[in-house]
């Protein structure tokens, strides 16, 4: 039974533990318009921010709408007093992430779980270190950044590459070869610092030399660097050999043998690209943002804040740019929130309770977005979120219509403006909820197999490819 | 619906953007390593926040802050806050922490335990300073107590071993500094003790300190005291049913005798009034143990009999001048200890062992005062300095002068 | 020191990380077993320890003061009361353990969300609300009621003396749950409660796990879920069950850290976190066998130990640190090279199992 054969998707129809009464049931989703689908997970997301605040109220007596103002001061700044320092960190760290958030991408449309973005990001800040201390001054800096830039990459792709030589041949577990990965790099790290700062309280001193050249700003260079990384990845996945190649063996590496494509070295080859991107972003740190290094700081923990990130955005590179500048946005938000009652809030538990929040309410949201729970009474079924939907209506309608009536005719302004494209549908194709569903599900069928790349959902494609194999073992 | 959802998201938004806090408090940051889970940091939060209120200044906090590129952010933070005054309480913050002051002149900056604001100053900037305190002399008053209660041990049964321990952070000064000082303390009531000293090689370790003391207290030392920010030493301490010396916060524990600490609060509130009064602040600040900086924590259950007589006069003592904490007669080193390889350093010894003379960059730390020749720690620059290895005190961990 | 030396030194500190180590192993082995991998684990003791210092909190408000307190005595009516604190702080830290169990069940199990993501944001979770609730509970005067209640956690069974906080201290007393005595072989064989407990409850499992119609069918569900139902055994029901209990038994893990390892005083999730993230590669490290457990926590917190009771360099130090580390990745090697069936991971573990279109 090869682990990778999973997720054959079925509509559960009264399976659930939790909705074992006749009252609801559970349904598979059809046709849910993009805008729905983002909708709710905005809500829920929305829901979880208000729940953490909720609690930082209870406990302490703080205001929830002066912190949920804090969220949006934490990465915008005083941009409207013309401080745009803020909004360039804010971008920059976004675009880290979104650089972490790219060299793990690959690793997981293939099903490998590489837990070690930690690691490597921090044995290639290392590496990038010891030509900085070693090298700096001696040679001009361009050199030193071009010597550590590449030490750096090579490095992270070993890194990367040891657990998946391991994985491809002996079939190891990676989630937790790469997890200790981890430890041994910060590990070494630490030995490092000591052995070459004895006496300086593990600190190891700001580099002057081999540092990356300032482009307008510090940050500049950084967020143009990886925005060139993401079109080489977005062109490496979607339309290069190898991209191809590594879905396939993330389906079924039996799949894979069937085409002649060779899974050992996909997987190895995908995780040198993964750890290298890793290292890069370690080199971009150590030569870009930090010029020095720590054992536990240095990756800012981003090895699994991408994980987050690129899982919300379904492994989408695109989706991804919005995913890792949201998760920013809430981490500096919370920083804001917290700096603002510092009498109460002592250390950083309150943005990892609400980060924590919002992350499991997002994959509950998956739930609602793939099924609905249709609420029957008297014979007639109806979706639990429209009733809920109502609620609101009816409960927020006149308020959120009359900031509509102000906002909306600005947004038509700016839209005018920059001439932006139609929305396609502003509501649900209504048409689609009269239709049987047997025949609904017949057709969207069909239509994958014609049109692959039209299909209304992207998730009908994947199980109907899926179905498929349910003979394979 | 959804245009009225993002309309109200969008009004929201701009609310507090606009600017949710607009009081006329002025603002001190503070930034710090790790939260209040740290006794370290916890110390500088409680002083910070004490000092804020007694001075009716609102306090900017901004904890888990890295010994990196993000403290020059949350300092830039602070500024665009409208923060007049930041603190920060790491050693590693220094260099990220100026990066911000540079930017940001009329702003003061002032970071505990470092050690180049004297530089910044001769460079001409005029808004970056250091602190520190002088806490030797709370170690030695610290000591004092451990001495009396190795005595009381001593006399209940004259078999226990006249070794103390030591667990340690770092083999740099400012962890020399403060062991030597508490031993000196111990020595001056028992004179034959030693000390084992270990290190961690970490500020922060409740595995590795509950260890290390372990591994001292079954290598034989009688009482343990420590320089490192978690109660590892003192749980082990505990579980042991040795007496313990414990710093940056006292314990309820049978085998507590004495803490010491640096309180932060005077310096604090000094540096909010100059900022007020438009006076300068010191490039080094020492606070001592006059003005409140040097605290010892309550006397506890394990201490002896009469230890806060003792240590009354002792501190009086020291108030007064009277007594030196590095007082050269009272400590000498050996040969090998003081063949020192740093050239920017010059010791000089006399037959017996003790310093005549100590040069470090050209600068003489040796004084005298009322006939006492005495190392004058925190005297020239307000982080410690004092970095030799003494007799009696053995490092087991490290090569010293690493 | 020699080694016999240092193994004395080390071991009261060893045994009491080794049962930190062992909750959890136990609690992510029944967990795995049924082919649910939850990287939660960190953040479910954290939970633990929020419920471990509610119980304790609602012992030593409501119960303790109206006990008759005799200095060192250690009669019925305290044995009566001490037990209860136990027993409050097992089933308060079991119930907030095995709430994050539930909701990473229903998360994975219900909801089909993708096992290593839902464990992570679990420990994102559970670790900010650690810090967050206990540093609540702390302020005002928590950490002192802590303090007090683990010394009573930490009374151990053979010797019944109890000195309550102010009685003077002589060494001839136990102390904290260890007899202050020179023989290190004595020490060892007098240990708090809980300790005694975990050791039971490991043999405990491994029958239910290796012997019992229950174990069968929840190994069946992680080896292979497809057959499993189609035999008629409910995989939901079995993937709940594991976590659920798996976990709340972590947070008793949590509660005995607090409680006992760091003796009440909170400072922090960072330690417990790092800690947490050991249990994963201990449970590969003891094979998935509560059994071995037993043995290989002990191995893992010496080897963990050990590097401060040795007197090397500083940076021979730091290196001696990865040894815990390196060496589960060995054992992660050797196993997926020359192992047989009963050392592999269970066959579903980490993937999420959807019964078939009928």
């Amino acid at each position: 039974m090869l682990k990778d054969n999973s997720s054959v998707q079925t509509p559960s129809i009264e399976k659930a533990p939790k909705e074992k009464k006749k009252l609801f049931h559970v349904e598979k989703r059809f046709n849910m318009a993009t805008w729905q689908s983002i909708l709710i997970r905005f809500g829920f997301i929305i829901f979880a921010v208000f729940m953490g605040l909720l609690v930082l109220t209870m406990a302490y007596g703080i205001n929830p709408f002066l912190s949920f103002g804090n969220l949006f001061k934490g990465a915008f700044g005083e941009i409207f007093k013309g401080n745009f320092d803020n909004l360039w960190e804010f971008l920059r760290d976004s675009a880290l992430l979104l650089g972490v958030g790219l060299a793990l991408i690959p690793a997981f449309k293939m099903k490998f779980w590489n837990l070690g973005g930690n690691g490597q990001i921090a044995i290639g800040a290392l590496v990038c270190l010891i030509m900085m201390v070693e090298l700096g001054g001696k040679m001009p800096d361009i050199v030193v950044v071009l010597i550590s830039l590449v030490a750096a990459v090579v490095v992270g792709a070993i890194w990367a590459a040891i657990p998946a030589i391991f994985k491809a041949f002996f079939d190891t577990n990676e989630s937790l070869f790469t997890l200790m990965m981890n430890y041994i790099a910060t590990g070494l790290v630490s030995v490092w610092i000591y052995w070459r700062f004895p006496g300086n309280s593990n600190v190891v001193p700001v580099q002057d030399d081999g540092r990356l050249p300032i482009l307008f700003n510090k940050q500049l260079l950084i967020i143009i660097l990886v925005a060139v990384l993401f079109v080489a990845i977005l062109f490496y996945l979607k339309f290069s050999k190898h991209g191809y190649e590594l879905s396939v063996v993330g389906e079924s590496i039996n799949t894979a043998k069937y085409v002649g494509i060779n899974s050992k070295k996909v997987i190895i080859r995908t995780l040198i690209l993964s750890g290298a991107l890793c290292g890069f972003i370690g080199f971009l740190i150590g030569s870009g943002v930090d010029y020095t290094i720590t054992a536990e700081t240095t990756h800012r923990g981003m090895g699994f804040t991408a994980i987050m990130a690129v899982w919300l955005a379904k492994f989408n590179p695109i989706v991804t740019i919005f995913t890792a500048l949201f998760i920013t946005f809430i981490t500096k938000g919370m920083g804001q929130v917290q700096m603002a009652n510092s009498r109460y809030i002592t250390d950083a538990s309150a943005t990892s309770m609400v980060m924590g929040l919002i992350y499991l309410f997002v994959i509950a949201s998956e739930f609602f977005i793939e099924y609905k729970i249709m609420y029957n009474k008297n014979g007639k079924e109806t979706d639990v979120l429209e009733i809920i939907g109502g609620f609101f209506k009816k409960v927020f309608g006149p308020v959120g219509r009359f900031f509509a009536m102000v906002f909306v005719p600005v947004g038509r302004f700016f839209k005018a403006l920059f001439g932006t494209k139609d929305n396609a549908k502003k509501e649900p194709d209504k048409k689609s909820i009269d239709i049987d569903e047997d025949n609904q599900a017949n057709l969207d069928e069909a239509k994958q197999i014609l049109e692959p790349e039209t299909s209304p959902s992207k998730k009908k494609t994947t199980s109907g490819r899926k179905k498929s194999q349910k003979g394979s073992k | 619906m959804k245009k009225q959802i993002l309309a109200l998201t969008a009004m929201l938004a701009i609310a507090g953007l606009a600017g949710c806090s607009n009081t006329e408090k002025m603002k001190v940051g503070l930034l710090t390593l790790h939260g209040t889970q740290s006794t370290y940091d916890k110390n500088f939060i409680d002083a910070f926040n004490a000092a804020c209120d007694a001075k009716g200044v609102e306090p900017l906090l901004q904890s888990d802050v890295g010994e990196d590129a993000t403290c020059t952010t949350a300092a830039n933070k602070m500024v665009q806050e409208g923060a007049k005054l930041i603190f920060a309480d790491s050693f590693g913050h220094e260099t990220p922490l100026h990066e911000a002051s540079k930017n940001a002149k009329e702003v003061e900056f002032c970071h505990a335990t470092g050690v180049n604001a004297a530089g910044y100053e001769a460079a001409g900037e005029k808004n970056f300073h250091n602190a520190f305190a002088s806490i030797y002399e709370g170690r030695y008053l610290a000591g004092v107590a451990a001495g009396l209660k190795l005595q009381s041990m001593l006399a209940a049964n004259p078999a226990t071993s006249k070794k103390i321990g030591y667990v340690g952070a770092f083999t740099y000064a400012e962890v020399v500094s403060g062991l030597t000082s508490w031993y000196l303390g111990v020595k001056s009531i028992v004179p034959e003790v030693t000390m084992d000293v270990k290190f961690t090689g970490e500020w922060y370790h409740e595995d590795k300190e509950r260890d290390t003391a372990n591994a001292l207290i079954d290598g034989g030392c009688s009482i343990i005291s420590q320089h490192a920010d978690s109660m590892g030493a003192p749980n082990a301490c505990d579980a042991k049913g040795v007496p313990n010396i414990t710093y940056n916060g006292a314990t309820n524990k049978e085998t507590y005798v004495i803490s010491s600490r640096i309180n932060w609060q005077p310096y604090f509130e000094h540096c909010i009034e100059c900022v007020k009064e438009g006076k300068p602040i010191e490039t080094n600040y020492t606070g001592t143990l006059e003005n409140g900086s040097v605290e010892l924590g309550k006397i506890g259950p394990a201490a002896a009999e009469g230890t806060e007589a003792k240590l009354n006069e002792v501190k009086a003592a020291l108030k007064a001048g009277t007594t030196k904490v590095f007082d050269t007669s009272t400590f000498t080193l050996n040969s090998a200890n003081a063949a020192i390889e740093d050239a920017s350093k010059k010791l000089d010894l006399d037959a017996d062992g003790h310093i005549k003379s100590y040069k470090v960059n050209g600068t003489e730390v040796i004084k005298t005062a009322g006939g006492k020749s005495y190392f004058a720690e925190s005297e020239i620059q307000s982080a410690p300095y004092f970095d030799l290895n003494i007799d009696g005190i053995t490092f087991l961990n490290v090569e010293y002068g690493n | 020191m020699n080694f016999l030396e240092i193994l004395g030194s080390s071991l009261p500190s060893v045994i009491t990380l080794s049962v930190v180590f062992l909750f959890g192993c136990i609690g992510e082995t029944i967990s795995e077993k049924a082919g649910n991998l939850n990287l939660g684990i960190p953040g479910v003791m954290c939970f633990g320890v929020v419920g471990g210092g509610i119980g304790s909190l609602i012992y030593m408000n409501f119960i303790y003061p109206a006990m008759p307190v005799t200095a060192n005595a250690f009669g019925f009516v305290e044995f009566i009361s001490y037990s209860l604190l136990i027993l409050l702080g097992i089933v308060f830290s079991f119930a907030f353990g095995a709430l994050g169990g539930l909701i990473y069940s229903f998360l994975t199990t219900t909801l089909k969300a993708n096992q290593n993501v839902t464990g992570l944001a679990l420990t994102t979770f559970g670790a900010g609300v650690g810090d967050f609730f206990v540093t609540l509970m702390c302020r005002d005067g928590g950490d002192d009621l802590f303090e007090v209640a683990a010394r009573i956690y930490g009374t151990h069974l053979t010797n019944a003396t109890l000195g309550p906080a102010g009685t003077t201290f002589d060494n001839s007393n136990w102390h904290m749950g260890f007899i202050a005595s020179d023989n290190p072989v004595a020490n060892i064989f007098s240990q708090p409660s809980l300790v005694y407990i975990c050791f039971i409850l490991a043999i405990v499992v491994f029958i239910v796990l290796n012997k019992t119609r229950i174990g069968l069918s929840l190994r069946a569900v992680g080896e292979n879920p497809a057959t499993a139902d189609a035999a008629g055994i409910n995989t939901d029901k079995y993937k709940y069950m594991a976590t659920v209990i798996g976990c709340g038994i972590a947070g008793v893990g949590g509660l005995f850290y607090n409680m006992i390892r760091l003796q009440g005083g909170w400072n922090g999730t960072s330690n417990l976190q790092n800690l947490g993230w050991m249990v994963l590669a201990l449970v590969i490290f003891t094979v998935w066998n509560p059994l071995v457990a037993i043995v290989g926590s002990l191995v893992f917190a010496f080897l963990y130990s050990i590097p401060s009771y040795i007197n090397t360099d500083m940076v021979t130090n730091k290196f001696l640190v990865l040894i815990p580390y390196i060496m589960t990745v060995v054992v992660l090697i050797f196993t997926s090279i020359f192992g047989k069936k009963n050392v592999l991971p269970p066959g579903s573990l980490g993937v999420n199992y959807f019964r078939e279109e009928r």
